[in-house]
């Protein structure tokens, strides 16, 4: 059905808009939600006057979805560019999977679906760290040099904020009223979706992805075991902090790998162990880095709190300096880089490891059902002496960097629809895999991830470079989506070990109150804010170890007291207020 | 007839030697294990059992890069650049140097310092960008080759070594022969300068050799980049950690980590090769050149 047809017809959006939710709501089930929703609120987006909106016809019905599904569906939809304009669109250079964007076949794909023409300008957006570097496109926003979009360029939302209240970027809320009907449908589904991206002054100035990856939610959380070696030294899988202090002990003393240099606890300097043992004694947010807000920072009751100086971070510390005295977490767990660590996994000499997943201790890792990685499994989060048992749960981390419009953009409702048609089944399938049917195809004849019926099989992923977009396009890959990826029991790959190491977590996970969303800082309070963030993030890691390792003793009160001091030095209570502050006038 | 060496030579000697060698094998060293390691298997270097000669004996890594475009069209554009920069860098620095060496040049000491102000003041990236873009040179090779075409440094060694080498004296003698300025400088100058040339040639060619941040900030074309900016981001792709992004599928991770363990060892090996075939025939000038140039 081609929403085209109404326009002649009505001019008056509001006219319109009766007609558009009733034949919404026999289309596409699931948009009825938003707009009913949206019709008495006085803040609702008016969309674009004139405009009728457009609706998804009814879904294909050659693809059948698994039960309950919620996520991106397949329309068909016919071109809405006609080739006349080419719209200049800033893209992350990623020569190892997407190649050269201009030559790429999901490039063209996209342009012969949607009739839209695209000149695509790659910028490095990376630093030799893997950390992000906005040097370039800092430069051209400064400058003027505006292209009409920036796709996959990872802007935070306080840069988001900061560009769309200066004019730089387009505000779309109307746009997405009026002609993106897959956006409002996934703003629907994942009704927090807009709030982790909307600016200050209320408005969003950016398009709306979902990568709703199941285990990443607790991926700061596991901790791995070697079965083989639990069961060499007779023990069973841990269950509560003393288990596992008893399990490290067997480890250290009877060595069950025979070689030297054993080590009964692994990690690198990059990962951070607290997350795993303090959820143990209170629940612990860690700090999830990047650019989200400051680390172990959590909500009680609606009050902004800080973790890591509470009596029961003090027990957990306890905990942590038993482990030291015993020998068996040891300095190099602090100190020993990643590649150190993987050297490690490949000699065996790994008992218990925290770490995001097989391959940070593994190096070269792949899918041979011989592999030493598949016999490490994932470790249940610990009771503590309290009976406090959390996992940190990451309720927000499913957003994309998607796509901005900026003033210089002469159609920005081309390139509205242009994004809203990435976010259907087919489109997301072939960003992010490439080529139908040469790397995947929809198949319904076996079990996903998540063991109902699966929805497509991947043949070839990565896709070879020059095929698919990576993770740069606006995806709708919701958790039902990615879990209905076909899943091969003779030879299960890494996502579906991941999906089931996830599943010994949730249970666990920490009541979503009490995990404190992303916030934007006010411009008065950023700079000061993010002092305290970096004078915080050194002070909680350099206790830990030295706590950990016996340099300073948790039972010793001075020792303690000098330890919590410093964070009311570093101010750390004007930190606390700025961070209530953005979180109760954050727009909702 | 053969003079015996005295045990106090003897032992010069063999201090001598120890000491050079020491320091051969500190510097062949690095070099020796990169090369092997590039044609070692990716398990071997992972797994630190690389030490002197290749274990597990393979050319793939080299197969691979040459079976790459991005590398290929990256080394001849850096070869490219390394030419056309060098000779553009040093025939601006020579006209430059030479001219306000000349004691009767009017204003040479306020040129001298107009030279020098870029080099108390930079103008930070933005406003740069901002000259580039309004010149069209943005996505062009010239963006690459003329920004920071001419180094104030190179500069002042140049000038400095016209004022040792070629005297005053020299120049009244040929003007007393009838030579003109242009005639002195093309006849006289110009024949002496080998060492200031080759010195400048090889500090410009090297400098864009190495260079990336020019390609990066001011081109996007990928048929433009430079060989160190390929790397570069061969390098920033590999090292995304899995933690930092949301939602990243771990395959995709690994298929960058492994690309680039393989290649890594093999891309110093081919990034280094251009320098060192250079390097022994612009030497004999270098000491000459710089030395003199920057000391007195």
């Amino acid at each position: 059905m081609s929403p085209n047809v109404f326009s002649s017809q009505l001019s008056r959006r509001n006219l319109f808009r009766g007609t558009a939710v009733g034949l919404g709501a026999l289309a596409a089930g699931p948009t009825l939600a938003a707009c009913s929703g949206g019709a008495d609120d006085p803040n609702a987006p008016a969309g674009i006057d004139d405009v009728p909106k457009i609706e998804l016809g009814p879904p294909r019905t050659d693809i059948t979805y698994p039960e309950g599904y919620v996520g991106p569906r397949a329309h068909d939809r016919a071109p809405f560019g006609d080739g006349t304009t080419t719209f200049r669109v800033v893209v992350p250079q990623d020569a190892t999977n997407v190649g050269d964007w201009a030559t790429n076949a999901t490039s063209a794909e996209m342009e012969r679906r949607t009739g839209l023409k695209i000149e695509y300008v790659p910028v490095l957006v990376r630093g030799t760290d893997g950390s992000i570097d906005m040097t370039k496109i800092n430069a051209m926003l400064a400058s003027g040099d505006l292209p009409d979009a920036f796709l996959g360029i990872p802007f935070t939302t306080a840069q988001l904020s900061l560009y769309g209240q200066q004019g730089l970027f387009v505000a779309l809320d109307d746009y997405i009223e009026t002609y993106a009907p897959m956006t409002r449908q996934a703003m629907a589904e994942y009704p927090d979706l807009r709030g982790l991206k909307v600016s200050t002054d209320n408005k969003l100035y950016t398009m709306l992805g979902v990568n709703d990856c199941y285990h990443c939610r607790s991926s700061n959380n596991r901790a791995w075991v070697s079965q083989s070696y639990l069961d060499k030294v007779g023990g069973t899988m841990p269950e509560t902090t003393d288990d596992l202090r008893e399990l490290l002990l067997e480890f250290k003393n009877q060595n069950p790998s025979g070689k030297s240099g054993f080590l009964p606890f692994a990690s690198s300097e990059s990962t951070p162990i607290d997350t795993y043992f303090m959820n143990a004694f209170t629940y612990n947010p860690g700090n999830p880095g990047g650019n989200r807000t400051g680390g172990w920072l959590r909500l009680n009751g609606g009050t902004v709190e800080f973790v890591a100086n509470t009596p029961e971070w003090r027990e957990g510390l306890r905990y942590l300096h038993q482990l030291g005295q015993d020998g068996t977490l040891t300095r190099a767990t602090f100190s020993m880089k990643d590649t150190e660590l993987q050297q490690n996994g490949n000699k065996g000499l790994v008992g218990f490891a925290r770490a995001y997943w097989w391959g940070s201790f593994f190096n070269p890792i792949n899918l041979d059902m011989d592999e030493p990685w598949r016999d490490y499994v994932a470790v249940p989060p610990l009771k503590g002496p309290a009976g406090v048992q959390y996992t940190g749960w990451d309720y927000y981390g499913y957003y994309t960097d998607a796509l901005q419009i900026t003033s210089a953009c002469a159609s920005p409702e081309l390139l509205v629809q242009w994004t809203d048609y990435m976010m259907d089944l087919e489109a997301t399938m072939w960003t992010y895999a490439g080529i139908k049917d040469d790397n995947w195809s929809f198949d319904h004849s076996g079990k996903g991830i998540n063991g109902k019926t699966s929805l497509f099989a991947n043949k070839l992923f990565p896709a070879p470079a020059g095929q698919s977009w990576g993770q740069y396009a606006v995806m709708y890959r919701s958790s039902d989506f990615r879990l209905g990826e076909k899943v091969d029991p003779s030879a299960p790959t890494f996502e579906a070990g991941l999906y089931e190491a996830g599943q010994a977590y949730e249970a666990y996970a920490q009541p979503k109150e009490m995990q404190l969303p992303p916030l934007i800082i006010s411009d008065a309070d950023a700079a000061a804010v993010a002092d305290t963030a970096t004078a915080v993030t050194a002070a909680v890691k350099t206790g830990l170890a030295q706590f950990s390792l016996g340099e300073l003793d948790p039972n010793n009160d001075a020792d303690w007291q000098s330890y919590t001091d410093q964070f009311t030095a570093m101010g750390i209570d004007a930190y606390l207020q700025a961070h209530q502050a953005a979180y109760e006038s954050r727009p909702a | 007839m053969k003079i015996r060496d005295t045990a106090g030579d003897r032992t010069f000697h063999v201090v001598n030697v120890a000491i050079l060698s020491v320091f051969t094998i500190l510097v062949l060293y690095p070099l020796i294990f990169v090369v092997s390691a590039s044609f070692s298997s990716a398990e071997a270097i992972a797994n630190q059992e690389v030490y002197l000669w290749p274990v597990g004996f393979n050319a793939e890594a080299y197969s691979t890069v040459l079976a790459s475009p991005n590398l290929i069209t990256g080394f001849v554009n850096s070869v490219f650049y390394t030419v056309v920069g060098a000779l553009i860098g040093t025939v601006l620095t020579v006209l430059a140097g030479y001219a306000i060496s000349r004691d009767d040049l009017p204003f040479r000491k306020s040129l001298t310092f107009f030279f020098l102000i870029p080099t108390l003041v930079s103008a930070g990236i933005v406003p740069t960008y901002i000259v580039v873009r309004q010149m069209g040179l943005l996505d062009t090779r010239w963006a690459i080759l003329l920004p920071g075409a001419m180094s104030v440094f190179n500069v002042i060694i140049t000038r400095t070594f016209y004022k040792m080498n070629v005297p005053n004296e020299m120049l009244e003698a040929a003007r007393v022969d009838g030579a003109s300025d242009f005639n002195f400088f093309f006849r006289v100058a110009l024949p002496l300068s080998k060492p200031i040339i080759a010195v400048n040639l090889l500090f410009y060619g090297l400098a864009q050799w190495n260079g990336w941040f020019s390609a990066f900030l001011y081109t996007n074309s990928p048929d433009l980049a430079p060989i160190q900016l390929v790397l570069r981001e061969l390098l920033a792709q590999s090292q995304v950690n899995p933690a930092m992004i949301g939602g990243g599928d771990v395959s995709e991770i690994i298929k960058r980590r492994e690309l680039f363990d393989k290649l890594k060892y093999a891309m110093i090996v081919i990034a280094m090769i251009p320098p060192l075939i250079a390097y022994p025939f612009v030497q004999k000038h270098f000491v000459k050149g710089a030395l003199i140039g920057s000391l007195k």
